[in-house]
């Protein structure tokens, strides 16, 4: 008896010494509150004044739109980037324009992560941020989340990529065409 | 005793499999010295991902500070350090401006480097079902069905297998890893960042997120077989 306990103690202790470098918390995502009213009254503003634009986007068919379970925002500015490609995916979309020489993703999605306790903000996001070959523009709409993900052919002297100003007037035009609860 | 302390050590060996595979990753938030602040916290944010290369092994350490990098010391990139176990976390690493959750440091994301020294060789692949979202100068995101953006820098854009808004799978090759950036600097590597919204308090916040610990996970399941889940 006495054996056994000093084999239970021995493996115990050592092992204790043995420190795994990545011990896991378990994550938890949840589903966001959609201020489907906010969204639904800011779609029938925008059909009023960029009517064209919302046409010409339903006329593409983009597939599978009113299965978006976020309000789904396109460009509503004066640029001329090109019929947008949408994509959905449920709880997130993605649609893409080709501006010359760049390339913008307006990218949504509709869950987010809990953070872990001990997981802290030690700085006030930016919602302008480089990210090598161009520069994200992230932001929280009607409960939902957004980020404009603009890639440059020149990302260093490009200023759309460098300037914040050129993202915040995008974020600025973006128009609800679909999404429902 | 002597068959005691015997047996013991059998029984520590068998199950100290698991643990000298610890031995191959520094913890997260373990930073070269001098090279930032990173963040200690271990969650796996992304359990279950594929390990984002193909085949192993690979390693996560510094292109920046590492032997070869722009601060790093004198040398070679290919040099065999570079190519050796542990890994070191470089998420917060020092760049121009700090990142939301690091207490200092601005790099959002984690480096990787393939098997061999060797550029457009090696597969980076899907670490999740999702669908192309971008194609850049040298980038590739994918957007999962849960909004989460996975980019994938310095790949060879001159001979990528996926189209903007092509579904993939996981596991599916996403492009081959090189030093694909505005100059040819860099050493071959794969930058790998998430991008996220995260509820702090009762803010929700869209940010990068730090990779370390769920691209730990996805090298151990891919090289072991098993998750260490």
């Amino acid at each position: 008896m006495s054996r056994l306990r000093l084999i239970i103690f021995s493996v115990i202790f050592i092992k204790s010494l043995v420190i795994p470098a990545v011990a896991q918390d378990s994550i938890q995502r949840k589903c966001s509150q959609i201020d489907w009213k906010a969204a639904s009254h800011a779609r029938a503003e925008s059909s009023k004044t960029v009517e064209n634009v919302i046409k010409n986007f339903h006329a593409s068919s983009p597939k599978d739109l009113d299965k978006v379970k976020l309000p789904v925002l396109i460009y509503g500015g004066n640029n001329d980037w090109g019929a947008p490609r949408f994509h959905g995916q449920g709880t997130a979309y993605a649609v893409i324009y080709t501006p010359e020489r760049a390339k913008l993703s307006i990218l949504g999605s509709s869950s987010t992560i809990i953070a872990p306790k001990g997981l802290n903000l030690e700085h006030e996001p930016s919602a302008f941020e480089s990210i090598g070959d161009g520069a994200d523009y992230s932001f929280t709409r009607y409960g939902a989340f957004y980020t404009l993900r603009l890639t440059c052919d020149d990302p260093i002297t490009d200023k759309r990529c460098t300037d914040p100003q050129y993202l915040t007037n995008a974020a600025n035009t973006l128009i609800v065409v679909g999404g429902r609860p | 005793m002597i068959k005691s302390v015997i047996l013991s050590l059998f029984i520590l060996g068998v199950s100290m499999t698991s643990a000298l595979a610890e031995n191959r990753f520094m913890a997260p938030g373990d930073l070269l010295p001098d090279s930032g602040k990173g963040i200690s916290n271990n969650a796996v944010f992304y359990p279950g991902i594929r390990f984002p290369i193909e085949q192993g092994p690979a390693y996560g350490n510094s292109h920046f500070y590492g032997v070869g990098g722009g601060r790093g010391p004198d040398g070679d990139s290919c040099d065999h350090s570079n190519y050796s176990y542990p890994w070191r976390d470089n998420f917060c690493e020092y760049r121009k401006s700090d990142l939301p959750l690091c207490q200092s440091g601005g790099h959002f994301g984690q480096d990787l480097r393939p098997a061999t020294c060797r550029a457009s060789y090696h597969w980076a692949v899907a670490v999740d079902d999702g669908v192309i979202a971008q194609i850049g100068r040298f980038s590739v995101t994918l957007q999962t069905a849960s909004g989460t953006l996975f980019r994938y820098v310095h790949l060879d854009m001159t001979d990528l297998p996926v189209h903007e808004l092509e579904k993939v799978s996981r596991g599916d090759r996403i492009g081959k890893i090189s030093n694909n950036w505005v100059d040819d600097s860099l050493p071959i590597h794969l930058h790998f960042d998430v991008k996220d919204a995260i509820m702090i308090g009762n803010k929700p916040e869209v940010v990068f997120m730090p990779p370390y610990s769920s691209l730990v996970d996805s090298y151990v399941e891919l090289m072991d077989g098993a998750s260490k889940n």
